[in-house]
């Protein structure tokens, strides 16, 4: 798998406005920024608007500043973030103080719900979730679809929540196996086009 | 926290699930903004969560008459898997002859799938001028993206078909909803972007026959938002 890592030089053409270096930024950032904030279960257009102040606060600090530590720039992005969203609650508190913006999910769940998935993600998915054995593709159809409190689907199935922890993360890794094969077999096929 | 307590802790899992003490939270979401590998892992996490949520969804959509009690691989029982097998046959077929050559074509296309997605409001049949208003897509010429918004459409049916339509009322994309995606939050990629800047209407349409067959009168939602392309 290649890492990134930002670089004095990557700042300098996000500063400078170059096209590529900015979709890039907003490719890289894009899905943590909503992993963030949906943690925090807010409304899904509210989660775009912090979002997008999010990454003008960010441009527009680096164009006028810069940054000490550009290694750093996803750090930066992050406390920029959580100064957009302390002043989103401030807001709320002097406006409405009951609005729904101070529901936070009492333990800070992801809502994954409406998080962009390509159909060749859902195919490895799928292969992953066939592999499992019938326990466990029962506990997650149990756990996905019955509304019920995880705890009691546990006791049902007579595991503890760390069972799903240790089911999901077993799953998750062969799932990303697969995909970095598919991403790298796309990238492949991405630069033997652009040589030909 | 550092990349190997967070590897140690399992914590994109434990953050996932919301099982994080609130301390840890904080510092974890800190680490993963600023540690490429663990940005992948938190990505990855999600993607799986999400991915296996609609194919556990899909599955139990199934007609519970049909459903053996196997599960999954219900579709390998031998009543299925002759037709299955001869389907899978000619859609290989079908993928060698024309989808592959014509991916290969709009290959620029694909790696944009994930760049940029806008959220649409409103959405009301007849649209909401005051809602629409706020819908501005700020993309580059050629573009792909992702317009997410909540489906709502009135009336129900198996199928739903949308239709990108420009502001002269031309269809420049289409495709396919299932009907059990109504008020569910919904994804559609518009695969290498629009031509041209401007007024847009993403209009959906109940499907009669479930095979595409739509009319004017079965509109069901529409959506108008406005391209300005980034220069």
């Amino acid at each position: 798998m290649e890492l990134f890592a930002f670089t004095r030089e990557y700042v300098e053409r996000l500063r400078e406005g170059d096209p590529s270096t900015e979709l890039h930024f907003v490719t890289y950032f894009d899905q943590l920024l909503r992993i963030k904030l949906r943690a925090r279960m807010l409304a899904s257009e509210t989660v775009e608007d912090l979002r997008q102040e999010t990454y003008i606060r960010v441009l527009v600090k680096l164009r006028e500043d810069g940054i000490r530590q550009p290694e750093r720039l996803g750090a930066f992005v992050n406390s920029t973030c959580n100064n957009v969203l302390m002043e989103f609650y401030r807001s709320c508190s002097r406006t409405s103080p009951w609005d729904d913006c101070y529901l936070e999910m009492p333990d800070h769940a992801v809502d994954t719900e409406g998080f962009l998935i390509t159909r060749q993600m859902k195919e490895r998915v799928r292969q992953v979730i066939g592999e499992l054995p019938k326990k466990d593709r029962d506990l997650l159809r149990a756990l996905f679809l019955e509304d019920k409190d995880k705890d009691e689907v546990c006791k049902q199935f007579g595991v503890d929540r760390d069972y799903f922890r240790v089911l999901l993360h077993r799953a998750k890794d062969k799932f990303r196996v697969l995909y970095e094969i598919d991403r790298e077999a796309r990238s492949g096929e991405g630069s033997s086009k652009g040589a030909a | 926290m550092d990349h190997n307590e967070a590897v140690r802790l399992q914590a994109a899992e434990k953050y996932v699930l919301g099982k994080l003490p609130k301390e840890q939270h904080a510092e974890y979401e800190e680490h993963y903004f600023d540690c490429s590998a663990c940005a992948e892992e938190i990505k990855a996490t999600v993607a799986f969560m999400e991915g296996a949520r609609q194919v556990v969804r899909e599955k139990d959509l199934e007609p519970v008459g049909e459903r053996a009690p196997a599960g999954f691989f219900n579709w390998l029982r031998p009543a299925f898997a002759v037709p299955v097998l001869a389907a899978l046959l000619l859609f290989i077929g079908y993928q060698n002859e024309v989808t592959i050559p014509r991916l290969k074509h709009s290959s620029s296309q694909i790696g944009q799938i994930m760049s940029s997605s806008f959220q649409l409001r409103g959405g009301v049949r007849g649209g909401n001028e005051s809602g629409d208003a706020l819908n501005t897509v700020r993309v580059r010429l050629g573009e792909s993206f992702a317009l997410n918004f909540d489906f709502t459409p009135t009336g129900t049916f198996s199928e739903y078909v949308w239709q990108l339509q420009n502001k002269a009322g031309r269809a420049v994309k289409s495709g396919h909803i299932s009907g059990d995606k109504k008020y569910q939050a919904v994804s559609l990629n518009m695969a290498g972007g629009v031509e041209s800047a401007g007024k847009y209407n993403l209009v959906f349409f109940g499907s009669a026959d479930g095979a595409g067959q739509t009319a004017n009168e079965s509109e069901t939602q529409r959506l108008t938002f406005t391209v300005e392309f980034l220069q």
